[in-house]
């Protein structure tokens, strides 16, 4: 053999210098472009302040602090709960004055209080003002405090014919204020969402899959909403919110359901929200919202 | 014929596997044939499952990675030795290079306390070392195993939900999984000709000491399907290889080589196609490679360039529903240039035979060209020191008058024994123009397993000039063949002179005819010249003859049965061997008449004798004397009393003192 050590010479050098893990290969899990992407938010942050009683309003405009100036929200709600299922519609326009900020007696903000500042109709159908409560904890305790007014209009679909949701149409808003000029204009709907739940396994194997499936516009976004409820309470309590393309299906993240807190909800509530925005550029400050939700609640094995 | 019946055995194989071959067996080492470069092992467990090697004694390889995309980086891909142990061979391989990972973007934001936050997984596969062992039942059958140990590892962003009374939150936790396992893997190969080596083996025969898995993801994990690759290695002609891997999944390499005699060793070139059955398009890819070798080192260099790009962010379609089968190959695989180096460090003697002793038996006459692939120039006397029977491929390279190195047959010696091996050439019309006598070297080679040659010796030889003649009649033919068409035109020169006489001609005295006028005009021209005294014996050519318009008895009877020759009349040399060494040579010419109509030419029976043709039938024959240089009526009578006398009444055919040599 002629010169080896120049080989082992030049095969150190090589392992000295010349040793690098090629970069690995990127791998786009969902087949869809990167501005679509899904994210995950908690609904629930602060148990311990707040008291999530308002069910789910997946925009969070409500509960626990509002944000903005003016706020008009649309709902046509489907609930369903084995093989049944009740429509009802929901609207409610919303006034707040940011002057007037209502806190607990530590400090932390509750929320503005809200006003009365007219007559609000949806599609010629007066809303009722009614007083808008929040609760919430303070030493252990629950303590009432109110807002102020909202103008609030619900219907159960069945009880009357006055206004059904009209999906994928639009609704007519009305505001006779007490001072100036009415402000009409129309709130376009999005087309109804129904959900489907498909569970698989069980909690004590941990092998629970949950798969959600609904009627998918391939347009923009939707969000699901998981909340945990207890057989003897009414309204769900929201844990977070899964924000995904409206491509028609998706599972809740293994670790998610896995970490789901069983011990404190023995029903999911998972809502299906779409959702449509409208901007008037007349009022500041403002949002406007008509949604489309199937709250489906669940059974958990 | 050889070559074709080859041909033939390599189409039906393809023909009975084309449900086969394969992707397992892209090698990282170029995909050069088996049958070349044995000393060193160009290859490794991904082609050549049994280890088939002709390693010495103990091999080091090493091998690098220039990865040329994404970004350009290199590795080291793995080192490996080999040790053999007479029929026993072992190998392990360490494997830092054979990787491949996986960066999966979920594009799952999750959004904490306003900080929005990237699920992402990671995957990673890797072949970490191997094992490998292969027993030599025979010079041509031998089988192997393979042992390698793979690691697997799958890390995953997983977001968790938190719930208390105080607070409830989202948290992104790294779950991450592991999995090893074994693969054992047996093949055999099989050499029933010396250029031709079918081997079949295994991959993924056997998984075993599996440990951990890809919980919910186990369509991650390598694929472990088990199936077979058919190979074929082939050389139709000297230093070409064409070889085939086909799989049982319907994947398949096939490619060929090339190698030349370069600076005190040899340098190949090598293209490789392949077909993945789990890539796209159908040709995957393809694999350029450059190779060069002497005694101890070699040298590799090899790109696998892939048909389409694997670069930039890549779809999860095809991971997640086929995931991948190969490590170093597969649809994800980047482009990449790999060099690699062994070392081949040999402390047992590097040849099997050597030789005792080489003798020139007989010096070149240049002029005899085919003389030599039938008679051997040399024989040597060879001992096989090996300790099994060994094939010899004795070989010689005369410098003089040889292009190439020219193969002699091969011969089977026996462990211990010591045989006779026979050299045989061939003249080159090209390498001269042997207007001289020289002395030339001849290197003589023996080879038998390895590439380079057992053993060398060299000779001088003595290569004479073209006009030169051993003194041997049969040998003549040599000069009466060497120049045919300057005779023809002579020939038809003359005959066209004498057409009219030739038109009243009866056919079966055309030859006859033919022959009396050729040569009354042949010797009216000639003068009878003796040879210059010389070592020697000098003969010249038919065209130098006509031309100097004389010769002597050599020369003479060359230059006529040329002539007679050019026109389709046979003739023969009667060889008049005499005890004092000088011999006589008379012209023997074929009349074709048959015995009944001799009489159209003689009623002497002793001026002809009777000869048989292919079809076993007797034809006439007549002598003629080329020095009486008279005419064609004396000429005949002087050779037919000789040839009556001593042939005939002396019994010279019988006892061998006359010979005839046919020309043809």
């Amino acid at each position: 053999m002629k010169k080896p050590y120049k080989y082992i010479f030049l095969l150190l050098a090589f392992i000295k210098f010349g040793c690098t893990e090629p970069a690995p290969t990127e791998i786009i899990v969902q087949d869809i472009p990167s501005d679509t992407q899904v994210d995950i938010e908690v609904l629930s942050p602060e148990p311990d302040l707040y008291v999530y009683q308002n069910g789910y309003d997946s925009i969070g405009y409500v509960a626990p602090t509002p944000t903005k100036r003016a706020i008009i929200n649309l709902s046509g709600i489907r609930n369903t709960y084995k093989e049944y299922t009740v429509k009802r519609t929901s609207a409610f326009a919303l006034f707040t004055d940011k002057n007037v900020k209502i806190e607990t007696p530590n400090g932390r903000t509750i929320g503005y209080y809200s006003r009365l500042i007219g007559k609000v109709s949806f599609n010629d159908i007066g809303a009722i003002p009614l007083p808008r409560k929040v609760q919430y904890r303070w030493h252990g305790e629950i303590v009432d405090t109110l807002l102020g007014w909202v103008h609030y209009f619900t219907q159960k679909h069945g009880t009357s014919s006055l206004f059904p949701f009209p999906y994928n149409s639009n609704i007519s808003f009305k505001l006779e204020p007490i001072v100036g000029n009415d402000v009409t204009f129309n709130i376009p709907t999005p087309e109804e969402i129904v959900g489907h739940v498909k569970v698989s396994g069980t909690r004590r194997d941990r092998n629970l899959e949950i798969a959600l499936k609904w009627n998918s516009t391939n347009v923009g976004k939707v969000e699901l909403v998981i909340g945990g409820l207890n057989r003897n309470e009414i309204s769900p309590f929201p844990l977070y919110k899964i924000r995904v393309p409206d491509n028609g299906a998706i599972s809740i993240p293994k670790s998610l359901i896995k970490t789901f807190p069983f011990d404190r909800f023995n029903q999911m509530v998972i809502s299906f929200v779409r959702q449509k925005f409208t901007v008037d550029p007349n009022v500041n400050d403002q949002i406007v919202v008509a949604q489309t939700v199937h709250n489906i609640k669940i059974d958990v094995p | 014929m050889y070559l074709k019946k080859q041909l033939l055995i390599l189409f039906i194989l393809l023909i009975t596997v084309t449900d086969t071959f394969s992707q397992q067996s892209l090698d990282i080492f170029g995909g050069f044939s088996k049958l070349i470069t044995p000393k060193f092992r160009i290859n490794s467990f991904e082609s050549n499952t049994m280890n088939y090697n002709k390693t010495i004694d103990w091999e080091f390889t090493f091998s690098g990675a220039v990865f040329i995309a994404p970004k350009t980086v290199s590795d080291l891909m793995m080192g490996s030795v080999g040790k053999s142990i007479g029929n026993h061979y072992l190998y392990a391989r360490y494997t830092p290079g054979f990787r491949k990972s996986f960066l999966l973007n979920t594009d799952t934001l999750v959004t904490i306390s306003d900080t929005v936050k990237i699920l992402n997984s990671k995957l990673k596969y890797s072949e970490k070392f191997g094992f490998g062992y292969n027993y030599q039942f025979s010079n041509k059958f031998s089988g192997g195993i393979s042992l390698r140990y793979f690691e697997q590892s799958y890390s995953q962003d997983n977001v968790y939900f938190y719930f208390s009374d105080s607070i409830n939150t989202l948290v992104t936790i790294t779950d991450e999984y592991r999995k090893e396992h074994w693969r054992a893997d047996i093949g055999f190969s099989y050499q029933p000709i010396e250029n031709l080596l079918l081997n079949v083996s295994s991959y993924n025969l056997f998984i075993f000491a599996e440990n951990g898995e890809f919980i919910d993801n186990q369509n991650l994990e390598l694929k472990v399907e088990k199936g077979a690759i058919f190979g074929i290695d082939f050389e139709p002609i000297n230093s070409f290889y064409l070889l085939a891997n086909l799989e049982t999944s319907g994947s398949f390499i096939i490619g060929s080589n090339i190698r030349f005699n370069i600076a005190e060793g040899k340098l190949g070139f090598g293209l490789s196609l392949f077909h993945d059955k789990y890539q796209e398009p159908f040709i995957a890819g393809f694999q350029p490679s450059i190779n060069y070798s002497n005694r101890s080192i070699n040298l590799n260099l090899t790109a696998i360039l892939y048909s389409e790009s694997h670069e930039g962010i890549m779809p999860a379609n095809d991971l997640l529903n086929s995931g991948i089968h190969n490590i170093t190959n597969n649809q994800f695989s980047y482009n990449t240039i790999n060099a690699n180096l062994n070392l081949a460090l040999n402390f047992k003697p590097e040849k099997n035979v050597e030789f005792v002793d080489v003798e020139i038996i007989n010096e070149i006459f240049p002029t005899f060209a085919e003389e030599y692939i039938s008679i051997p120039f040399a024989i040597a006397k060879v001992t096989n020191i090996s300790n099994s029977s060994v094939v010899v491929k004795p070989s010689s390279f005369i410098q003089a008058v040889n292009d190439e190195i020219i193969f002699s047959p091969s011969i089977t010696i026996q462990s211990g024994d010591t045989t006779e091996v026979q050299f045989f050439t061939i003249i080159s019309e090209s390498k001269s123009d042997y207007k001289k006598r020289e002395i030339s070297q001849v290197d003589f080679y023996l080879s038998t397993d390895y590439e380079e040659y057992d053993d060398e010796q060299q000779k001088p030889i003595l290569i004479n000039d073209q006009n030169s003649w051993d003194g041997k009649v049969k040998n003549l033919r040599y000069f009466v063949k060497s120049d045919i068409t300057q005779s023809n035109k002579y020939a038809k020169n003359i005959l066209s002179q004498k057409k009219s006489l030739f038109k009243e001609t009866p056919k079966p005295l055309v030859n006859f005819v033919r022959t009396k006028e050729l040569f009354n005009n042949f010797v009216s021209n000639m003068q009878y010249v003796s040879d210059p005294r010389a070592s020697v014996e000098y003969v010249q050519f038919p065209t130098q003859t006509l031309k100097l318009k004389g010769g002597d008895c050599d020369d003479l009877s060359v230059a006529f049965s040329s002539v007679l020759e050019s026109i389709g009349i046979q003739t023969a040399f009667v060889d008049y061997i005499s005890t004092d060494g000088i011999s006589h040579v008379n012209l023997l010419v074929n009349t074709k008449l048959k015995p009944e109509e001799v009489i159209l030419i003689t009623k002497n029976d002793k001026k002809y004798m009777l000869r048989k043709n292919v079809k076993r039938e007797d034809e006439v024959w007549i002598p003629i004397e080329m020095t009486s240089l008279t005419n064609f009526e004396t000429s005949w009578d002087i050779a037919a009393q000789k040839f009556y006398t001593v042939a005939i009444e002396n019994y010279g055919l019988s006892k061998g003192s006359v010979v005839i040599y046919d020309i043809y």
